[in-house]
């Protein structure tokens, strides 16, 4: 798919809620400069993308592996701190994001599929409470 | 769409029972409406979107409020599906077997009570999980490794009790479960083998106490709920050198299989090893469509390209010594010249690697411990990102090897998907895990996917071959399999049931087992 076409399939309304909270609308969303972005860097169409996405940091290529980024810090973000977050990757990276953020962080997360391989999505963040996910001795 | 009811309550009467709960454990801990979607199974199975749906979800904070609620369940007849962190995706996640039950999730139980190095233990609540538990040693600075499966995510309680596996020395995790605490039915609490003793101080040392050993009524089961657990870890060795052995054809599994049995047997091969097969592999750094454009299963000149691009092999052995050096080189030239019969085998080690990102680089973390979520790669395959385990057991015979992969991957392929398996090494029997990678979008590919899982486990129980764990939605099917003399042992975890539990409030469904009023007409 061309970067024109992507940007407009990414901002009609084929934006799948896949967790519906009352949250920012995502069209507006999308006009934001997001905290962190991803790519899949093993596919070309994802770099092309997702540097032309407004964002206050680098975008990150990745490579469908959540842990790596996770558990160097993005863990401890989500859990202090409203994020941001949009990216273009594979279902691995996408799910596994997802499922960590929402033990964290009260999730708004929309997915559209791109291709067989990639998939679009947003996710937005507050945290929550933090006495739930703390393990303690 | 609103939540489903359990058979025999009206919405009026879950009403009162969540305001119940909701005094024991307060309201922000009782999640009903929009909330209950991530309990939802991610990857269903049926296209019935009624079925293993959760009416609501509770999450307790203690043992003592775990007791609470099971009382005010049985005053009220609410049936309540136990999870300790819900992550068991590819087997239902954290859904229900019976729709209308109220989730009792048991992350926020996420203490650890104790870490003991000297002795290699950690006493846990069911909400702890393996990166909780990785992260705690890591701080603490202590020599003492995790066993860990391929999702780190997981509960290291849950997945013990589920069967689950690893791939160190420690690799049966309910092998290496030593004492639990056990909240019954009635809301009475159980401490097992020494843990029944007031004052001893091995509860987590010796597993049996005095008396029948009950620990593993409590694993797969809805006979009680699990609220504390002992889990044995492995002391730091002096050494660790994993290793990757290739093989080029489809049908070295025989002999690959034979090759592995005396070794596992006699401790040459120390860990949990793993056979796993190429487009497993590969699908965990690569995408099928950057290889075969086409539908229906790669073509076996397409199979050789990826051996080729990714320096791998039709199986992939991936081991691990541990120990000092001289003691893992003598076993190394042991399994390196036993492999090396098998013409066209290669022998790698980390450094040997070139690719990135690599197979062993990626095992042999996970043989040392570390817990990640990069399997989840294979995820990505086909895209639509749905998958489930077929998982039947085999004795460590090649003649059995190559039967089942003959008989699962003829069936997998016919129905137009990869074969993406692994055998895993058990002392006497391997796991032999399929995973079937679907479009969980696509309700046709669904429907295909049920059919092929129903005609595996017939064709497999025919052969006399069982699943030893399985997704919600064939626990009732698997259980079938398991019918020697007219249903024996299903019978006697009924009359367990009926004992322990008599108003059928704790998961009913589980692994096959219904209560008495739930039981009519499912047997067949």
């Amino acid at each position: 798919m061309k970067r024109r076409q992507f940007i407009h399939a990414a901002t009609a309304a084929v934006l799948i809620p896949v967790t519906v909270m009352s949250s920012p609308a995502a069209l507006g969303s999308l006009r934001r400069k997001w905290d962190y972005v991803f790519f899949d860097e093993r596919f070309d169409q994802a770099h092309r993308v997702a540097t032309s996405w407004s964002t206050l940091n680098r975008p990150i290529g990745v490579r469908g592996d959540i842990t790596p980024f996770w558990s160097s810090g993005l863990d401890r973000l989500a859990r202090e701190q409203p994020l941001h977050l949009r990216g273009l990757t594979t279902d691995s990276f996408q799910f596994c994001l997802r499922i960590l953020l929402v033990e964290h962080a009260n999730l708004d997360a929309r997915v559209s599929r791109s291709d067989p391989n990639l998939i679009s999505w947003i996710m937005h963040t507050t945290p929550k409470m933090l006495n739930m996910d703390q393990p303690h001795v | 769409m609103s939540e489903p009811l359990p058979p025999g309550m009206n919405a009026h009467q879950m009403a009162d029972a969540l305001e119940r709960f909701r005094k024991v454990i307060g309201g922000e801990w009782v999640f009903s409406g929009e909330k209950v979607a991530s309990y939802h199974d991610p990857y269903t199975i049926p296209n019935d979107p009624e079925r293993y749906r959760a009416h609501a979800a509770i999450a307790p904070a203690s043992t003592e409020q775990v007791q609470q609620i099971v009382k005010i369940a049985n005053e009220l007849r609410v049936p309540l599906w136990t999870v300790s962190r819900g992550k068991n995706f590819a087997y239902g996640g954290a859904a229900p077997v019976l729709s209308g039950s109220v989730v009792l999730d048991l992350s926020r139980m996420n203490r650890i009570l104790e870490v003991n190095e000297k002795f290699g233990y950690a006493l846990v609540e069911p909400g702890v999980s393996y990166f909780d538990l990785y992260k705690h040693i890591q701080e603490q600075g202590l020599k003492l490794w995790l066993d860990v499966p391929d999702p780190g995510w997981g509960s290291v309680v849950g997945n013990a009790l589920d069967h689950g596996v690893g791939y160190t020395p420690y690799g049966d995790h309910f092998g290496m479960q030593c004492g639990m605490e056990v909240v019954l039915a009635d809301g009475q609490v159980v401490r097992t083998g020494m843990g029944a003793m007031p004052g001893n101080n091995t509860w987590q040392l010796f597993k049996y106490g005095f008396g029948p050993y009950v620990d593993g009524m409590f694993s797969q089961s809805n006979f009680g709920i699990v609220t504390k657990m002992g889990i044995w870890l492995m002391p730091e060795p002096a050494g660790y050198r994993p290793y990757l052995i290739t093989f080029p054809r489809e049908e070295d599994i025989e002999q690959v299989v034979e090759i592995v049995r005396p070794l596992k047997l006699n401790n040459v091969i120390q860990n949990a090893a793993t056979i796993r097969s190429l487009v497993l592999d590969a699908a965990l750094f690569t995408t099928k469509s950057q290889y075969y454009p086409g539908a229906g299963p790669i073509p076996p000149s397409v199979a050789k390209q990826i051996m080729v691009d990714q320096d791998i092999g039709m199986w992939n052995f991936c081991g691990a010594l541990y120990g000092p050096k001289p003691v893992t080189d003598a076993l190394w030239s042991v399994i390196r010249d036993s492999f090396a019969t098998i013409p066209g085998a290669k022998f790698y080690f980390p450094e040997d690697r070139q690719h990135r990102p690599d197979i062993l680089i990626h095992r042999a973390d996970t043989m040392k411990g570390i817990p990640k979520l990069t399997e989840f790669g294979f995820l990505n395959w086909n895209g639509g990102g749905g998958h489930v385990g077929f998982s039947p057991v085999s004795p460590t015979t090649g003649q059995d090897a190559i039967k089942q992969f003959k008989m699962v991957s003829g069936r997998v392929r016919e129905h137009g998907f990869d074969y993406m398996g692994l055998m895993a090494v058990g002392f006497r029997e391997l796991h032999h895990v399929t995973v079937i990678v679907y479009d969980q979008t696509n309700a046709q590919e669904r429907q295909k996917l049920n059919e092929l899982f129903g005609l595996l486990v017939r064709e497999a129980a025919a052969e006399g071959y069982g699943e030893y764990r399985t997704h919600i939605h064939y626990m009732d099917t698997i259980a079938g399999t398991y019918n020697w003399n007219d249903h024996a042992l299903l019978k006697m975890h009924e009359a367990i049931k009926d004992a322990l539990d008599p108003n059928g409030v704790l998961s009913p469904g589980k692994s096959g087992i219904w209560p008495k009023h739930l039981r009519q007409g499912r047997k067949s």
